[in-house]
């Protein structure tokens, strides 16, 4: 069953008008420009297990080394389903809850952690630099479960995504919003 | 004669070396950030096959990344116990430092996203304790700066430093400023009886109907500081912020954590809770709990993510038809 | 004739345990549990940080209560996966270094099927083959057991949660503490196990196809979760022994299930949430009724510890299993086909 889709994405851009009669030197706001501010979220609705491991799945395929991806959502939302799905699409196929033990590293190019921060939430930030989960990075694709109270530690450009109950007890909305200019142009 | 096995782990670099009264009879390093604990016992077996006769470890306590540093104080200190010999810890800075002939300058080795490890050298010796910062704070200082890459802790010179430095016992961890820095010139102190007027101000400002009047409030401060804990937040002189927790039959509650309008959402309430937590781990609480009404949904994230979690619900708690939540961190 | 030192860092403990072949001789865990509390909060146990710091002592203590010293000793044994990376590193490079200075063999040893392994201490139980339900924090699987040291196959596993993570999950939303096992253990003593039905996972006849062996525990988790929410004035105990019912009757029904299949009628329950006293009552019950031989290792011995290493070090001896090479590399997500390397 296809995941259907209700994409909601607000798009933020500075504009700059130039008029011909007034160009004496340099227009002002060159500067900001270039630098132009780029907002999208994505939400989508996903109905089953196998929905969540196919959005998951598409999420993987564009995963590069570096790339860190933050997932929030209360027990049982999906977010180790989600997980499955992206590690799919690095062939590994047999993951599961990391919370006991923190983190696993699925040695590869590049290595797939999968982490959970649940047990860590108690503890303050050096509880997750303690993982020293920088050392991985550049070689690494990480997925972290509860990670948003401490992915700043590691990262300022995460996918950072949201598991919400939908409107039905199987359903859910996923809502994926791309932090970072690493993200801009991240579609799924 | 004294023959030193020295292993340094503190950066990408494994380095092992073996020096007997400062002849070098084995150095040899390998460059990979993540392979030092595979590397590590072969770099040290094959020291062993040039002499076996050890008198003692020398090990780079860092700073430096953790992982790497951890493989070579674990393995340099259970080595020395199977042979029933000393080891010593030496400052990893320190031995990149020794081989630069330079009157002051700084060592700087890399902390990632930007950040370095340092510390200032004059004449020879350390003036400085290491620490971290970002790599263009440093540039600021004038004094010149060699940075990992062409320079790297030497174990030889690691081993040479072992007769005239005091040893260095524990890991040097360097902790990273938080990434959430407090905002300027907010300072916290404990509160005092000149606060509870203001504080009753603040109560009702917020709170309106379910604000605690001036006599429940000092009530619940007279028990501090034995069975209660009130913190205070001041910026520029005036009072922006308080919490109170206090402590009975060995579970602590959180009375409130009150912050103005205009300071929030700026880490304040935040390091509040944090301190409130401390306290009721100090004071051995089994745990600690709280009340909030529904629908303030602007705290309850930052309970969540310091480890709370709803257990019940109170209707009317606050007043008809206003519920409240009642959250539980475990503290054992 | 073995005298092994075993070290295991794979999570929480940084434990040591001696054994001479299958006598138990020493065992020492340092659980950080009282670490102490710094400004700033208690650094939590599973710190790599307090694996360094707790590890030379442990070594001590181990050869203290062994009355034993490191020239003693004959071979090494350290847990080398699966686990945290940072805290495996910790014990695979002090075990490295001992068995360097010592010139003595180093054994890379599989964290789950030490588990196993420590069912042949104090006792001299012929084991193989034999079944093995393999339950713990961070696992949950059913494994066939043709020789512990060469030969093992995983036959089901957990697809999402570990059974132990269950208990974990479930205490904390219930406000009952941490680790979870023991306290809802203890809860549930007091309570009605069949109060409420939770849901057995895979256990549907279309799972039997294709998840036959298999364990999932998110739906229970799901379950009891929802029961907390919709019932403001639950009882505690029976909720608690309600939800363990569930998992241990799950836990049996596939085990067993095995056994039967396999023709293999020994069955050996291993890992923390072994050491559970319904688990434990309720095994004992449907193997007499199933003809099945049970073995349950000492509640003591079910959760991490060294001995358990040292076990599995001492069976790789007895077995001619050659000693891992220098450069022994520490494996987070190791298979439980991976025994010893």
């Amino acid at each position: 069953m296809p995941v259907s889709l209700l994409i909601l994405t607000t798009h933020l851009r500075y504009f700059l008008k130039i008029s011909k009669t007034k160009l004496k030197g340099p227009p002002r706001n060159w500067g900001p420009f270039l630098l132009y501010k780029l907002s999208s979220v994505m939400k989508f609705q996903v109905n089953s297990v196998s929905e969540m491991h196919q959005l998951g799945a598409k999420i993987g395929t564009q995963l590069k080394p570096s790339d860190v991806v933050v997932l929030t959502g209360d027990l049982g939302a999906g977010k180790t389903v989600l997980t499955q799905g992206i590690a799919s699409a690095f062939g590994i196929e047999n993951v599961t809850s990391p919370t006991f033990v923190i983190s696993r590293v699925y040695k590869g190019k590049p290595n797939f952690i999968h982490a959970d921060a649940y047990r860590l939430l108690d503890f303050g930030l050096e509880s997750f630099t303690d993982l020293d989960f920088e050392s991985y990075l550049p070689s690494s694709v990480f997925v972290i479960e509860w990670g948003a109270a401490f992915v700043t530690t590691l990262t300022d450009q995460y996918l950072d995504i949201k598991i919400n109950q939908g409107l039905t007890e199987t359903a859910r909305e996923v809502e994926i919003n791309p932090i970072g200019q690493r993200w801009s142009g991240f579609k799924v | 004669m004294s023959t030193i096995l020295a292993i340094d782990t503190s950066t990408s670099r494994t380095s092992v070396a073996l020096v007997a009264d400062g002849k070098v009879l084995f150095t040899k390093f390998h460059e990979d950030s993540l392979a030092h604990g595979e590397v590590l016992p072969k770099l040290v077996k094959e020291a062993l096959a040039v002499n076996k006769d050890i008198d003692l470890v020398a090990v780079g306590m860092g700073p430096g990344p953790f992982t790497g540093l951890r493989v070579g104080i674990s393995f340099a200190q259970s080595f020395a116990l199977g042979l029933n010999i000393d080891w010593v810890g030496v400052c990893s800075l320190d031995a990149m430092a020794a081989s630069i002939n330079e009157s002051e300058f700084i060592v700087s080795t890399d902390a990632r996203r930007k950040e370095r490890f340092w510390a200032i050298y004059k004449d020879g010796k350390r003036v400085s304790d290491p620490a971290v910062s970002q790599a263009t704070e440093l540039e600021k200082l004038g004094i010149p700066i060699f940075n990992e890459g062409d320079y790297f802790p030497d174990p030889v010179l690691l081993a040479n430093l072992v007769p005239n430095t005091k040893s260095v016992e524990q890991p040097i961890y360097i902790r990273k400023p938080d990434a959430y820095p407090l905002p300027v010139g907010v300072k916290f102190r404990a509160m005092t009886t000149l606060d509870l007027v203001l504080a009753a101000a603040i109560e009702k400002e917020v709170y309106g109907k379910a604000a605690w009047s001036n006599a429940q409030f000092k009530e619940e401060f007279a028990k501090a500081p034995k069975d209660a804990y009130y913190l205070a937040a001041e910026a520029e002189g005036e009072l922006i912020a308080y919490a109170g927790i206090f402590f009975v039959a060995d579970v602590a509650d959180i009375h409130t954590i009150t912050v103005v309008e205009k300071y929030r959402r700026k880490g304040v309430g935040r390091e509040l809770l944090k301190r409130l937590i401390d306290w009721a781990r100090v004071k051995k609480a089994d745990a600690i709990m709280l009340e909030m009404r529904l629908g303030n949904d602007a705290a309850r994230p930052l309970y969540e993510l310091n480890g709370f979690v709803e257990v019940s619900k109170r209707e009317n708690y606050y007043g008809p038809g206003l519920t409240a939540v009642v959250m539980r961190k475990e503290l054992k | 004739m073995a005298l092994v030192l075993g070290i295991e860092t794979s999570c929480d403990e940084t434990a040591v345990g001696i054994v001479n072949d299958r006598k138990l001789l020493a065992n020492v865990i340092s659980s950080s549990v009282e670490q102490h509390a710094r400004f700033g909060g208690v650094v939590p146990e599973v710190a790599s940080r307090a694996h360094l710091e707790a590890m030379q002592q442990v070594i001590k203590q181990a050869l203290k209560d062994a009355s034993v010293t490191l020239e003693d000793i004959e071979a090494i044994a350290v847990t080398a996966g699966p686990g945290l990376i940072g805290a495996l590193l910790v014990g695979v490079s002090s075990a490295s270094g001992l068995a360097l200075a010592l010139d003595k063999p180093l054994y890379g040893i599989n964290h789950l099927s030490a588990h196993i392994a420590v069912d042949r201490l104090d006792n001299d139980a012929s084991m193989q083959p034999t079944i093995a339900l393999l339950v713990s924090g961070g696992h949950s699987s059913i494994l066939q057991v043709n020789n512990l040291a060469t030969d093992v196959i995983v036959k089901g596993a957990t697809i999402d949660d570990a059974a132990g993570e269950a208990f974990d999950k479930i205490a904390r939303i219930m406000g009952l503490g941490f680790p979870g096992g023991p306290v809802i253990d203890k809860a549930a003593s007091s309570g009605n196990k069949d109060a409420i039905l939770f849901p057995r996972g895979l256990t549907q006849s279309a799972d039997l196809e294709e998840h036959r062996y298999d364990f999932s525990f998110s739906g229970l988790k799901t379950a009891v979760s929802r029961c907390l929410q919709q019932t403001p004035n639950y009882l505690k105990a029976d909720v608690a022994a309600s939800f363990q019912e569930a998992v241990v009757d799950v836990l049996l029904i596939k085990s067993i299930a095995v056994c039967k299949d396999s023709g293999i009628d020994n069955l050996v329950i291993a890992g923390g949430v072994a050491a559970n006293s319904r688990l434990r009552e309720l095994a004992k019950q449907r193997c007499e009724v199933a003809n099945i031989a049970l073995r349950i290792p000492p509640a003591g011995l079910c959760t991490d510890n060294g001995a358990m290493v040292a076990a599995l070090g001492s069976l790789a001896i007895n077995e001619g299993v050659k000693p891992s090479q220098t450069g022994l590399s520490a494996d987070s997500a190791a298979s439980i086909a991976q025994v010893i390397w």
